[in-house]
């Protein structure tokens, strides 16, 4: 890696576990997970729902649950280790370096505060802006997310807003401290398709504009077309490929993301008589698993997939997949 | 086609102004307005538009759930508000429903066995022992095994859950089934089994199906025939194949775009138009090409066969259109 490259990491994810211990059974629900997110990239972290993409997220950005343990590896922010960090160091990380989108924009916003408190409220704790310049800085934000006429809208409540123009004044109160690393939990998960295109049209053109390394976390192979410079994907805790989305898309190595990429539909192909489906279900976080999590879904199962987990194999720079097939 | 099975006729649904809670008097809501929509024996059919379309509102009014302000729902011909007693109960076994969330659709406290015979008990004809057999047979049907029937619904994940909402609707021998979002609220590797089981279903026990739907993927791989939804009114409704390939209204088109956007193999941007909701969703409001023609909708016009088309613009251009076939024909 050359100097440039180095100084342009934002983020870097080394070999992460995080264990869940409950009641239940104690399991590491994330496994040595590893990723990299460089200043103006759009990285897509893909999975299904319990695969571990939104304990990865939570566990970067320092609120994972209680139960969950970071039990080895490292999360560094521009070179900085941020396991460990005190709550007082992390309270100016999040919001000022790191900013998180979350799903559901109705839960995200503060029903009793206007929206002008909560785009500004950011800057007023990390820049220390106050007054007419902490007005026009709010007014600039959601100018910059596309709210019309922001200066009338700066006193209204959350409800007097759509889901669409929720998710922009999130997105607003996101890159309001101008992060060098934007975490979007599947931003437009609540949102119809026609307003989630415009959303992603937006966010976009703001990274453009900043240059913030986003870490997009999604279910959608769809999204990760339109939006990811790379991608990784994860299955039961585990990153199972990553690579240039372009590559991916065209060349998914992976038995899991060839099938993940087969069954987005392709609305101008003819119809298929049956979908491209993956039998079985993901494993539960407390289930005894095959060396090879994907095992038992997987069609090209070779014996050594059940007892020697799966090396990462380079398939072309910058392409791994974790699979014995490409051994 | 032959007779409609199940037909909504014209129907309107304005929702009365709600008082509680609110400072301002706000005007009722006229959440669908004129729309006929119809589903023939072992046709599947597609509601496709945003939310606040009036999609929805329109399956309940099919379903009985809720009563048109005016219009009329048949079933096999009947006026389903006449419906009493023994007609309405067959009428409920008949047209059976799937909604979006199995996770709130399926009784916790019930097993698995007890929800899928539930509508069961409503038929007076079958044994305990029929039942039993009903159940196991369903659950094969699904694709779940059949010891599954004295399990609970927090024993499932997402797409069995769903599977057995199905189950439940396919319980009783209905000849309709309106799915509402069935495989929205899934993961990506299930929601393709959910899907081509329906399809399944569909071929082995020939069930229409109203299936409604943001995501036209879905929609077109399980239907035969579309009515886009905007506003309230149905805009434009055809074959799926025809609509899909010749899209005309620009509400339809948004939508499709939107979906091609996401279609991995045509990363291109759209030119969405801006989408604040509308306080009254009434005709083309949102639409980016509306001009002073399109205040309200007018009625839908025949553009091909079976294709239905409502609006202002394409509607004045298609007749200009028409003017000049037959002079071209004529060379």
């Amino acid at each position: 890696m050359t100097a440039a490259e180095a100084h342009d990491l934002v983020l870097r994810v080394t070999d992460l576990t995080v264990r869940i211990e409950t009641r239940e059974g104690a399991a590491d629900a994330l496994d040595s997970v590893s990723l990299e997110v460089h200043a103006g990239e759009v990285l897509a972290l893909v999975g299904e729902s319990g695969s571990g993409k939104s304990l990865a997220a939570l566990s970067i950005i320092g609120l994972h649950p209680r139960v969950a343990t970071i039990t080895g590896g490292d999360i560094e922010l521009h070179g900085r280790s941020l396991v460990g960090l005190t709550s007082r160091q992390w309270s100016s990380v999040r919001g000022a370096e790191i900013a998180m989108i979350l799903q559901d924009p109705l839960t995200a916003l503060n029903p009793v505060l206007t929206i002008g408190e909560q785009v500004g409220e950011g800057t007023r704790l990390h820049d220390g802006l106050r007054g007419q310049r902490l007005r026009n800085r709010v007014l600039e934000l959601l100018d910059s997310v596309q709210i019309p006429q922001p200066a009338e809208r700066i006193g209204d409540f959350p409800h007097q807003f759509s889901g669409g123009m929720r998710q922009r004044v999130v997105g607003a109160i996101g890159i309001a401290c101008n992060p060098s690393l934007l975490i979007a939990d599947e931003p437009t998960t609540s949102l119809d398709v026609t307003i989630e295109d415009a959303y992603l049209d937006l966010l976009k053109a703001l990274q453009e504009e900043t240059g913030v390394g986003i870490l997009f976390i999604t279910h959608d192979f769809g999204i990760v077309g339109r939006m990811a410079d790379r991608v990784a994907v994860m299955y039961s805790g585990r990153i199972v490929e990553t690579g240039p989305a372009d590559r991916i898309i065209a060349w998914p190595a992976h038995p899991y993301t060839e099938a993940l990429v087969a069954s987005v539909p392709d609305l101008d192909a003819p119809v298929p008589d049956r979908l491209v489906s993956i039998d079985g279900a993901p494993p539960g976080l407390f289930e005894e698993k095959p060396a090879c999590h994907f095992a038992p879904r997987c069609p090209y199962v070779m014996d050594r997939c059940w007892s020697e987990t799966p090396p990462d194999v380079l398939i072309e720079p910058g392409h791994v997949s974790k699979c014995w097939k490409h051994a | 086609m032959s007779a409609d099975l199940l037909a909504g006729e014209r129907l309107v649904k304005i929702f009365p102004a709600g008082r509680r809670f609110s400072v301002r008097r706000r005007q009722p809501v006229r959440a669908v307005s004129d729309v006929s929509v119809a589903v023939g024996p072992e046709e599947a059919v597609g509601l496709v538009g945003e939310s606040g379309s009036g999609k929805t509102t329109t399956a309940r009014m099919l379903l009985g759930l809720v009563e048109p302000t005016e219009g009329v729902v048949r079933y096999e011909g009947d006026d389903i508000a006449g419906l009493k007693g023994e007609g309405w109960r067959v009428y409920r076994a008949h047209v059976q429903s799937v909604f979006q969330d199995p996770w709130s659709s399926l009784n916790p406290k019930r097993t698995i066995g007890a929800s899928i015979a539930e509508p069961l008990t409503r038929l007076p004809s079958l044994s305990k022992q029929d039942r039993v057999d009903r159940v196991g047979d369903l659950l094969e049907l699904v694709g779940l095994r059949t010891n599954l029937r004295s399990q609970y619904p927090h024993e499932l994940s997402g797409g069995m859950r769903q599977r057995v909402s199905i189950a439940r609707a396919l319980a009783p021998w209905p000849s309709c089934i309106v799915l509402d979002e069935p495989v929205s609220a899934l993961d990506v590797s299930i929601k393709a089994q959910v899907m081509n089981l329906l399809k399944e279903i569909q071929e082995k026990v020939h069930t229409a199906y109203v299936l409604i739907a943001h995501d036209l993927g879905t929609v077109r791989f399980l239907t035969d025939r579309i009515f886009v939804m905007s506003g309230g009114h149905v805009v434009e409704h055809g074959d799926t194949a025809v609509i899909f390939r010749d899209p005309l209204h620009p509400s339809t088109k948004t939508l499709l775009a939107a979906s091609r956007a996401k279609s991995i193999r045509h990363s291109r941007p759209t030119d969405a138009a801006d989408h604040a909701r509308p306080a009254e969703p009434d005709g083309c409001v949102r639409c980016a090409t509306a001009g002073q023609e399109c205040d309200g909708v007018g009625g839908l016009i025949e553009v091909g066969p079976g294709h239905f088309l409502a609006c202002a613009r394409l509607g004045v251009r298609t007749e200009s259109t028409d003017d000049q076939t037959p002079s071209s024909s004529k060379m």
